[in-house]
């Protein structure tokens, strides 16, 4: 006996919402409190700290902005990779979401050499409570995006074999992946100046 | 199926949106590294680069993530979201500003430097 899950695809009447876009929203508001508790934190630290290092002095300006444009072209092209499944066009899907896990891939690359010269200079989370903030909300972040690669990967390989079976649903993973992203990447649109540029 | 097609001129529109969107990211991307090069006095800086954040986020949640067409229950749930971060962000904000006088620990008073600022001269 299949059991069929209903509002896969059509909308819930009282919502609205179809089961995936309803789900994911809810999620992101709760990821919205655990990124918000942990800037909390920062504020709390850094306006009740006797000293605080200059942050300038610890990180490395070009490399983030890099990455932040990295990131948003990244957000561009999974939205771009929707919108190819919304015109029926899958080959251009594959791109663009070929793209978006090749951006992913370059933030995780480019946080690796920015990692790796704070760990040449020695610089730990113990060293000050900047670094241990700064650690905690990137190493948050970049779990993040491991995350959403991996369902990224998952959705340009194995699991796009439902755009043949059942294209509207498939279409629905892809628009709650894409959600996800955003989100990572409005992340890093307030972590880029509070831990870079302040 | 029928509804795909039915909307790709919608679909195609929004493309539009999203290059829009996206080449706005990067001119606000651009602004926040200048400003903060130009402003040396932090508050001003912070002042700048949360306004531009600010505005990076309303153009990410509007054009990528049409926060706008959400539906209430959306809207709603983020709403208290809202409310509940900035009540996470007010209180130690608040329980900072409120201390007895005299009462907070200071090492400076007691003639001792900073734990902090010993180890940020160490590593220079």
């Amino acid at each position: 006996m299949e059991l069929e899950i209903p509002y896969t695809v059509e909308e819930r009447p009282d919502t609205g919402l179809t089961n995936a876009r309803l789900a994911i929203w809810l999620f992101l508001a709760s990821e919205v409190m655990l990124f918000g508790s942990l800037f909390s934190a920062y504020v709390l630290l850094r306006s009740g700290s006797e000293f605080w290092p200059r942050q300038a002095d610890y990180v490395n300006i070009p490399l983030a902005t890099l990455n932040t444009i990295v990131l948003i072209t990244s957000s561009v092209t999974i939205v771009m990779a929707w919108a190819s499944l919304k015109l029926q066009q899958f080959r251009s899907y594959r791109l663009y979401m070929g793209l978006t896990v090749l951006a992913g891939l370059g933030f995780l690359i480019l946080k690796g050499v920015e990692y790796g010269q704070k760990f040449e200079h020695h610089y730990y989370p113990a060293t000050n409570n900047f670094l241990g903030m700064y650690f905690v909300l990137t190493g948050l972040h970049i779990a993040h995006v491991i995350g959403g690669l991996v369902v990224n990967l998952y959705l340009l390989g194995p699991g796009a074999r439902m755009w043949k079976t059942a294209p509207a649903q498939f279409t629905g993973r892809v628009e709650a992946a894409g959600l996800y992203w955003h989100f990572v990447d409005l992340v890093w649109i307030f972590l880029f100046p509070v831990l870079y540029l302040l | 199926m029928a509804t795909y097609t039915a909307s790709s001129a919608d679909v195609r529109a929004s493309v539009r949106q999203y290059v829009a969107g996206f080449a706005a990211l990067l001119v606000l991307t651009a602004l926040t590294v200048g400003a903060s090069t130009q402003l040396t006095a932090t508050g001003s800086r912070a002042t700048v680069a949360l306004g531009i954040a600010g505005v990076e986020a309303v153009v990410a949640l509007t054009i990528f993530m049409k926060l706008p067409r959400a539906r209430w229950v959306v809207l709603g749930s983020l709403l208290l979201t809202l409310v509940l971060l900035i009540a996470t962000l007010a209180l130690p904000v608040l329980s900072e500003g409120d201390h007895i006088v005299g009462t907070r620990y200071r090492t400076w008073d007691a003639g001792v430097a900073a734990p902090g600022a010993a180890r940020h001269e160490e590593s220079h």
